[in-house]
Parts: structure tokens; sequence; C-alpha cells
């Protein structure tokens, strides 16, 4: 069986016993490749209601986006849902993509920090360092996917939304860059958790907010070395694929493709 | 070598003086001999177009061969346009030698229509012909390189021209008096001459520029998915001028040691100045292929990848070793030093490594390309193919190719003199020594 | 060079510092407005450190913008400085000897007017001031060596520096005669102290002319990598507008063509300003423009190269931004503005004879590169990053704002000002080389011609 390292330990090393009986290794565990995080997104059950963007709003602190910030597209959303029309009225379809920081492994926002303000941790996460950005916004060019935002004003919430401010996220400053982090907090929080109660961190115990808030339970969060997770069984599905394959990234997020009922040949949609 | 001094130049030559042809002890042996291998070359090529006239893999090696020698040949006229054009007075008596190298180089022709009837349809592939489909990309390679060929030997024609025109004009036949372009020396005749030999060479060079961009394209980059660099006509021109500068060395070097003519007009001035122009080049070589390969390696993108792997790190990393000491490493580390660069014959031995790292360096570039079968798409090319190493005839090939070479240059050296006596006496005209306080200083013109 | 310069020692010395020593009125009306836009600059730059980079045109995912573009073009026209100090100097060419200082002073302060940009378009100027210095200041932390924004410091400090001192090394004759000719006790206190004690004795003379010549040998190096540098900025990255291999010479290049533009330019105006009408002749102007025309048409070259490759790779991302290059946004009429005013009509023109020796053609066609590259880099930086990627949902426009239009003319102003600024204290003609130049130049007698030459060793 693992035995447990104490909860001040910074690489949060756990031996992942899972039924069957395979184990990581003791030096895995002390130095903390243990788990690789990730995310799957079904687009076919993908229903494109937002309720991810507005609970990861609320949970990280992100600016309220008004109107104006909409049109002027400065809108910050760590997550954002992209719709696409397909087809004219009256058989116009809209598709739905959730695009979200995919934590590449190959990432191409983090060599080019001048101030190592975003790097890839151990366990597979893109991590963004805030008070080491001096937003120079390389990363954020570099970044196919589109997901890092920039602070271009001190955010301000009206009234009394300040008390809603998650105390476990920093509220970030003007000047800087942001991004989604998997909701660090809560991985950290579980982690913590776990070793005060002397357990493992399970699949399904970490639940990032969009994770959380899908009604459809479209985005699942597990681990990628946990080869019984959910994600990893939905990397190995037929219809799993990459976003932006091509540029090869190594992107950790996998997207799920949508089935279709119309479709006579065996090939499947894709987005693009 | 016996060196003389810097001011060679300012030999006084009698306004008669026209120089001879080559006339080299042992030469007919020599000259024999190269015949022999460049008959080989020809009889592999014609072998190759009849038995294996449509697989492009067979064409690997003579494509390789060919983007040599226009890296090589085609290069070494265009440093005596250069010259010409900054009016550097030390390459007067290399002008006329490395002009001569444009009609070997025409021969090289030859290889490259062959190995473009191979090419495949360009649907489906990238290319920079877009959707242009007429004539391309055979008939539009052939028809630039053909142009830059014939302009190479226009502008050797007509720069040759006053010193051929020996005698009385009303003497000779009346094809050899058009030929010579009635030439007597009047003065429209001599402005056309060097307006015309102006506009030649800018043409020459444009024509280069853009052949090289088209053969390296259609026969390099477009046949292997994911290989994609816009500086990579750049890089083949640049390294082409090095090896052009390099030829010039080692001609320079091998015709001052063997032929009494040309001997008196060689000295250390041309060793010094050629030895700065091939260190320039020699760095941008290095500073070029490095603008490609930090690009593909940062961005790490799958297609470059591959791409990169076949040309550099994997598949092919012998020749490109081999060609990356002799295109810049040995040459960088040795000419960096003044005493080398003083003495012609240690530049002609580094001007040899660099003129065989250059092959090299062509090999490792379009062996692949010419080779691949997988062409269509845009990569990554996987999984990557092997390494084709060259057959028996393809090394007959290569040598009896490279004789000819030396072959047609020196019979064409035979006939027009390796040594341009109307730039020559231009030269000491425009050049004097005089006095200057209590020294000795040299007098150089500037007319416009 | 058809006419050696005809003119004694004294006048040389009278007239090249003239300036120097009086004040024309234009100098206090002109200085005061540039400075007047300089602190509007200064200004917009404050209100940037309270208010955020919210007043500028930056969306998402456009995160760079007219700064840039700035920064790079001011990179572009420091090119100028090594290209005709120090290869012309190494190619011998006679007509580099009234330029070198203008066009090294030129270097230096739009050097600094480009280092500028990528400071105050970050989000925290005031850390990014140390933090990309190549130094542990108490962080525990060096800066990521693998980033090309610590490249370019590196590169541009070097360039800066490697400047600094060129132009001090060349000058250094030149405070001495100023030492001589001063009149006021300050002056000649502080060009003793500059002058080093250069007496012109033999041994200094050798010195001086050594280190200038190694100088340009160790600046063409630089010259080569510092616009290279600043263009694997763009190139490094996957963004498909910008990941082209061609990109380094490209910008090279472009940067002589524009730099060398900007010189003629600046040397017009010094002509006209400081009355130098013997030192800046037709010939100058007439030899730059040819150098001109060649690097114009290899810039050309590289251009349809940019193009052709970004094209090759049929990525749908690259085509919507050439698309967006051309058609896109106000491109329809910039991007031909752009094209017309680098090469369409300056090269044709410059092949004429008569419009290469005319200064005031030559004043307008190099004011026209100048605005055509201007809008060049601007087309290279920003539709790339409005087309990013085959999400068309990002798929964003810039829509420059006044803030950046002030600032991109605070630069013009702060560049101008400073060359002003550096004329009135130091000699801008070099008197010792053109004093030199007219020693070596005698006539040669060809025949029944009397032919222009030059002695030489």
């Amino acid at each position: 069986m693992s035995s447990i390292k104490s909860a001040t330990d910074e690489s949060a090393a756990r031996a992942a016993t899972v039924a069957g009986g395979a184990t990581i290794s003791e030096e895995e565990r002390r130095a903390g490749f243990g788990h690789r995080w990730g995310m799957s997104v079904d687009i076919d059950l993908c229903t494109g209601c937002q309720a991810c963007v507005v609970a990861c709003q609320t949970e990280n602190n992100v600016a309220i986006n008004e109107e104006q910030r909409v049109t002027e597209k400065r809108a910050k959303s760590w997550i954002r849902i992209e719709r696409y029309w397909e087809g004219e009225f009256p058989n116009a379809k809209a598709r739905y993509l959730p695009v979200l920081c995919q934590h590449c492994d190959n990432a191409p926002c983090e060599p080019v920090c001048p101030a190592w303000a975003t790097y890839h941790n151990e366990e597979g996460l893109n991590v963004q360092v805030y008070n080491r950005c001096i937003g120079t916004r390389f990363c954020a060019n570099g970044c196919p996917y589109s997901v890092r935002h920039f602070n271009f004003w001190n955010p301000e919430w009206p009234d009394s939304l300040e008390n809603m401010l998650n105390p476990d996220v920093t509220v970030r400053t003007k000047g800087i860059i942001e991004k989604c982090t998997f909701c660090v907090q809560r991985i950290n929080r579980a982690r913590r958790d776990a070793a005060q109660s002397d357990t493992v961190v399970k699949d399904g115990d970490i639940s990032p907010a969009c994770v959380q808030a899908c009604p459809t339970n479209s985005l699942v969060f597990g681990d990628l070395k946990d080869p019984f997770s959910k994600v990893s069984e939905a990397a190995n599905s037929d219809r799993a694929y990459h976003l932006l394959e091509e540029r090869g990234t190594g992107p950790a997020v996998v997207y799920l493709k949508k089935v279709d009922p119309n479709a006579t040949s065996s090939s499947e949609e894709h987005h693009g | 070598m016996a060196s003389p001094e810097p001011a060679a130049l300012a030999i006084k030559l009698r306004p008669s003086w026209k120089p001879k042809g080559l006339q080299v002890s042992n030469s007919n042996v020599v000259f024999a001999g190269l015949g022999l291998l460049a008959a080989l070359g020809l009889v592999m090529l014609i072998l190759r177009i009849v038995s294996s006239g449509d697989d492009r893999a067979s064409w690997a090696y003579p494509t390789a061969f060919f983007m040599w020698t226009l890296s090589t040949f085609a290069t070494a006229p265009l440093v005596a346009y250069v010259t010409r054009l900054t009016r550097g007075y030390w390459g007067y008596p290399i002008r006329r030698l490395a002009a001569l190298w444009s009609i070997p180089a025409l021969f090289s022709y030859l290889i490259l229509l062959p190995s473009l009837a191979t090419l495949p349809s360009l649907d489906g592939r990238a290319s920079l012909w877009f959707g242009f489909r007429f004539g391309v990309p055979g008939f539009a390679d052939a028809l630039t390189i053909g142009f830059m060929f014939v302009t190479g030997a226009a502008l050797m024609w007509l720069t040759s021209i006053p010193d051929l025109a020996s005698g009385d004009v009303r003497l000779k036949s009346p094809i050899t008096r058009s030929l010579l372009m009635n030439w007597r020396g009047t003065t429209k005749q001599w402005l056309l001459i060097r307006s015309a030999s102006k506009y030649l060479g800018a043409f020459y060079v444009m024509l280069l520029a853009i052949g090289t961009t088209q053969v390296t394209t259609d026969m390099g980059q477009s046949l292997i998915p994911g290989w994609r660099s816009g500086i990579f006509p750049l890089y083949h021109i640049v390294t082409g001028f090095q090896a052009g500068v390099a030829v010039i060395i080692v001609t320079t070097y091998l015709l001052q040691k063997f032929s009494p003519n040309i001997r008196p007009f060689i000295g250390q001035e041309q060793a010094v100045n050629l030895g700065r122009l091939l260190l320039a080049f020699t760095l941008l070589d290095f500073y070029f292929f490095w603008a490609d390969y930090v690009l593909i390696w940062y961005a790490g993108l799958p297609s470059e990848i591959a791409a990169m792997q076949v040309l550099i790190a994997d598949v092919y990393r012998i020749p490109f070793i081999a060609g990356a000491f002799g295109i810049f490493v040995i040459p960088f580390f040795a000419i960096i030093f003044n005493p080398v660069r003083r003495r012609l014959w240690a530049l002609a031995l580094i001007s040899t490594i660099i003129i065989i790292g250059n092959f090299f360096d062509r090999v490792r570039l379009f062996v692949p390309a010419m080779s691949n079968e997988k062409v269509f798409g845009h990569g990554p090319l996987s999984p990557l193919p092997g390494v084709v190493w060259p057959n028996v005839s393809d090394i007959l090939f290569i040598v009896g190719w490279a004789a000819l070479m030396a072959f047609v240059y020196l019979a064409v050296a035979r006939r027009i003199p390796a040594i341009s006596g109307w730039e020559m006496r231009e030269g000491a005209m425009l050049r004097q020594e005089t006095h200057f306080e209590r020294g000795h200083i040299m007098l150089l013109a500037k007319p416009e | 060079m058809q006419e050696p310069p005809s003119y004694d020692v004294k006048t040389i010395d009278r007239r090249l510092f003239d300036f120097m020593l009086h004040t024309p009125k234009w100098f206090f009306t002109t200085s005061a407005g540039l400075l007047t836009v300089f602190g509007a600059g200064f200004v917009v730059f404050i209100s940037m450190l309270y208010f955020g980079l919210q007043f500028l045109g930056y969306s998402h995912p456009v995160y760079w913008g007219f700064l840039i573009v700035n920064f790079v073009f001011w990179i572009g026209i420091s090119h100028a400085g090594v290209f005709v100090s120090a290869v012309l100097r190494l190619t011998q060419a006679e007509f580099r000897r009234p330029v070198t200082r203008a066009a090294e002073v030129v270097t230096i302060f739009s050097l600094q007017a480009a280092v500028l940009f990528p400071l105050i378009h970050s989000g925290r100027p005031w850390r990014t001031a140390y933090w990309a210095f190549p130094y542990d200041f108490i962080r525990g932390m060096w800066p990521n060596p693998r980033s090309p924004l610590v490249w370019d410091p590196s590169a541009i400090f070097t360039y800066l520096i490697s400047t600094i001192l060129f132009v001090y090394v060349a000058l250094l004759p030149d405070l001495a005669l100023a030492r001589d000719r001063a009149e006021d006790p300050v002056r000649r206190w502080v060009f003793t102290v500059l002058a080093l004690g250069f007496r012109g004795t033999s041994r200094q003379w050798r010195i001086q002319a050594i280190a200038g010549i190694l100088l340009s040998a160790i600046i063409l190096p630089i010259f080569v990598s510092v616009h290279s540098i600043v263009s694997w900025d763009f190139a490094v990255t996957s963004v498909p507008g910008w990941h082209n291999t061609v990109f380094a010479p490209y910008f090279v290049i472009g940067a002589v063509h524009s730099g060398v533009s900007a010189v003629v330019t600046a040397m017009i105006v010094m002509k006209w300003a400081f009355k130098l009408d013997g030192y800046i002749t037709a010939d100058h102007i007439d030899a730059l423009a040819r150098v001109l025309i060649a690097v114009a048409t290899g810039w050309l070259f590289l251009l349809f190269l940019d193009f052709s490759f970004g094209l090759y790779g049929e990525e749908s991302a690259e085509v919507d931004t050439w698309m967006q290059r051309i058609y896109g946004g106000a491109w329809p009429v910039l991007a031909p503005i752009f094209i017309i005013t680098s090469y369409i009509i300056p090269v044709p023109l410059w092949l004429i004879k008569s419009v290469r020796r005319s200064f005031g053609w030559m004043f307008v066609t190099t004011i026209l590169v100048n605005i055509g590259m201007w809008l060049e880099r601007y087309m290279l930086v920003i539709p790339a990053l409005e087309r990013k990627s085959s999400l068309t949902f990002t798929y964003s426009e810039y829509i420059p704002s006044i803030s950046e239009g002030i600032l991109v003319l605070a630069s013009f102003a702060f560049v101008i000002v400073g060359v002003l600024a550096f004329c009135k204290v130091l000699p801008v003609m070099p008197a010792a080389d053109i004093r030199e130049g007219a020693l070596l130049s005698t006539e040669l007698k060809i025949g029944r011609r009397s032919v222009p030459a030059t002695l030489r060793e």
C-alpha cells in the first residue's frame, strides 16, 4: 500500500493504487509525477448553455464583462463557447465548441515569457504566476487557442459583489495576463483534504468550476496518468481528437467528436 | 608561389599587348584524361535517360549534382560581375577566368531537363505555382534556368570580343566577323560593351535568384511535405556564392601555378581580397542556416520537425555533418587567420574543402526530395524515409560529369584567353603608382 | 565622384562649426514644437501607467499594436548608421564621408526611441525596466534566456553601445578641432575632457584609424543580428502570418532600405538647415540612391518570398492572414499605398539620373519610402494576430487609438530633437574625415582626359 506524505509536501505525490494493483513507484511519488491533469470535452453533449463560463467567472474572480467590453472584443472569459453556424436559414445549425486553456505539453506560450511567469509544472499544468508577469503579452500572441487574457484595467465589481470574491483565488491587477488554471485552487484543496484524512485523491474528487456546473456532464476532469479515470477512457475513445492537432502543442484537453445522426458515410463531423 | 607585390596591376602594359590562350605544360595528357572521363559522364547520362527516364528516384543524385553546379560554376561569373560593379581593382586579373565558367555550367543544363521531366503532378501538394498549371513546373523552370545560362554565356562572349578580335577584323570570315560584332574598337562599340555587360550582369543576378527559387522549390521543398522554408532559396544562393568564390580561388591557383602566361598577374592582393569575400560568405552561410533552424526548433510544428529530421537530424545526418564541416566549420576556423588569407595555396586548399562540402550539402537536400515517394499532403512525413546511398552508376555519373566541367573549361580557356587583356590595360591606366610625401602610393581613378 | 571638393582647410572648419557656435532662431521654435509633441507622448505614457492599457487599440487576441510596429520601424531606421559607416568604410567608398556622422547620430537616437517602446507597452513597465536585464536583482531569478524578449535587449544594447563607441572614436579628431576653436571657457573645458588629449600625432592617428576599422568589422555581425533577433520575436512563434524563415534577412534588408532612405532625408534637411552646400553634393545622394536601388530590389524579392512561402503551406489561417493584409479593414487602401510608396514610385524614379541628383526629388522619394516601410511593419505584425488560427470565432480587428498615434508621433519628435541637440553640441560633419577626403583626392591624366582619382596606400 502507499505511504502518505505529510500535508506540507509540496510535490503532492500520491500513490494511485488502483483496483488491479497498478502502483506508481516511490521515486515517481517523491518527484511528483503522480498526476497529469487533463480534461475531456464531449461536443456531442454540449448544448452551448454557457453555465461553465459563468461558473468559471464566479470561481476565479474574473471581471464582469459588460456589453461594451464584448463589442470591443475585450471580454475576459477563461473558458468560452465558440459558436459556428452551419447552413442557411431555415436549416441553420449552431455548433458549440468550448475552448479553454489546453495546458499543452509543448506549449507555445511557455518559452517566450521573459520573466518565467508561465511554465509547465510536474503535474502537467501550464502555470501562470501573476506576480512575475510584466505584461509583455508575448505568451498571448503565441497561444493558437487564444485563451490568454490581458488585464487592461483594474477590475471593479459593482456594489456588494466584492463580497462574493473567492478568497482562494488572487484578484489580478491591471497589466498582467490571466487564463484558465484548471481551478488549481480546487486541485490543491483536494490534495490537502486527502492528506488530512489520510486517503488518496480519487477520480472525481476534483472538479473545476466549469466541470461542476456543466448540466450535461460534457466536461470531465481527471488524471490522464490514471488508466482507469474517466478522462483516460475518453482519451482512448474512437471519437477523441485534439484541437489544432497539426500545431503539435500536445494539449491535455481531449475533445470527443459530435455524432451526426444524419451523416450518410462513416466519417464524422469536425469543428474547425 | 612567387609573390608579386600588391602593385602587380601597375605593370605598364603596352597598348598592343594581348594575352595568349592557355598554355599549360603536359596539358595534352590531362586534357585527354579529362576528355575520356567526360565522355563517360555523357554516356552515363544517356544510359540513365534511356533506362529510367521517368523514375524520379534514379535522378536524385544527378539532380544533386546539377544543384551543385548551379551553386559552384554558375555563380563564379557573378563574382566577376560584382567586382566590375564595385570597381574592385584587385578583380581585374580574375574576371575572365571566372566568367569562363559560364560555359561548362551551360552543359549541366542537360542534366536539368530529364530531371524536370520526372516531377509529379502539382495537385494535392504544396508548390509555389498555386493554381497555375500551364507549363509548370518543368517548362517554366527550364525556361528560367535556360535564360540564365544564355545570359551568362552572352556576358562572357561580350566581354571577350575585344580580346578575340586581334588583327584586322576585315580579314576574317563573315561569320567570325559578325560574331565579333565587326569589332574595330570605336567609342560606340566600347560603350555598347560596357553598358550591355552592366545590364546583362544585373539580369544574370535576377535570373539566378528567380531560377534558384523555382528549381529549389520544385525539385526540393515541394517534394517533402512539411518542408516549408522561405529562406531556403536564399540559403542556396548564398552557399552558392561562397562556393563560387571558392571555385574562382581554386581556378586562379591552378592557372597561376601551371600557366606562365597568367602567373605574373596574380598576387597577394587577389588572395587577400578573395579570402575576405570567402570569410564574409562563410559567415552568411551560418546566418542563413541558423535563421532556418532556430525557427523550426523553437516552434516545434510536427510537419516541420519531421522534414528537419529527414534533412538534418536523423536520416541524412551524415551528409549534413560532412556539408556543415566543409562549408562552415573548417573554412571559418581557417580563414579568420590573416596568414591563411595571405597565401593563395592555403585558400585554395580551404576552397577545395568548401566545394566538396557544398556537394554533400546539395546531396542531403535534394536526394531525399527527389527520392521521396510520399509527396502529397502537407505532412508530417511519417514514417521517415530511409537514406538513399549512391550506387555505382551514380558515382560514375558524378565523376564523369565533374571531369566534363573541367574538360570544357580547359577547352574554352585554350581558345579564349583566361586573362582579360583589355581589362588589364584598363586597370593599368586607371591605377598608377606615384610618390606621396616620402613614400609610394597608389592613385586610383574613379571615372563615372 | 566627378568633381573633387575644392575648398581649403580654413573654410571647412568655419562652415562645419558654424551651427555649434551660433544658434539660428528656427532652432528654438522647432525644438519647442517638437518637445511639446514629445511632452504629449509623455503624458499619454503616464496615463497608461495609471489607467492601464485600456485606451489603446488592443483587443483579444490582437495584443500587439502600433507601439510594436513603431519599435520595429525605429530599429530598422537605426540600421542606416552601421551600413553607411561600417560597410561603406570597409568597402572604401569615398562618398560616405559627409554622411557617416549624421547616419550614426540618427542610429543612436532611433535606437533609444525603439528601446522605449517594448518598455512602455508592457503591462508593468516599472518592473520590465529591470526584470528583462540579465541579472538576478534580489528576486532569486534570472530572466528566461529562451525568450526572444530577452535576446532583444541584449542585441539592442550591444548595438547601442557599439555605435556610441564608434561615433566617439570617429569624433575624437573633431572634438580636438572644436576644443582648439572654442571661444568660451565652458565649451573649451567640455571639449578638452571629451577629446582625451588628441593632438594629431601620427601615433594617435594610427590608433584612431585602427580602432575605427576594428569597430567597423566588429559591428558588422551586430548589424545583421540585431534586426534578425527582432524579427525572431515574431518568427519563432507558430503564429501563421509570422512563422516564416525568411523574416530574418527580410527585416534586415528592409531596415537597410528604410534606414538609408532616412539618412538621405536627414542629409538633405541638414544641408538646408545648416547650409552645408559644398559638403553634401549631388554626388553623395546619387551614390546613395544607386545603393538604394539594389537594396530595394533585394527587399522586393524577399517580400515576394515571404508572400509565396506564406501561402505555400495552404494553411487556412495563413491564407486568411494574407487576405486580411490585402482585403481586410483599411488594407484595400493601405496595401497599395504601401507597395507604391516603398518601391513602385521611388525605384523607377531613382533609375533616372536627374532624379538621383536632385535634392527635392530625393527628399520626396525617401520620405515616401519610409511611409511605405512603416506601413509594411504594420502589415506584417498586426493582421497575423487578427487571423491567428483556424478557430475563426476568435478573429478580431485592431482599431488604432489616438493615444497610440500620439506615442508614435512623440517618437519621431524624440529622434529629431535628439539629433538637433547632438548637432548643437557636437560637430555633425566629420571634419577630419572630409579633410582627409579632400587631401586624398586628386586628378589623373589618362591620354587627353583628366579623371578624378583617390590616393590609397
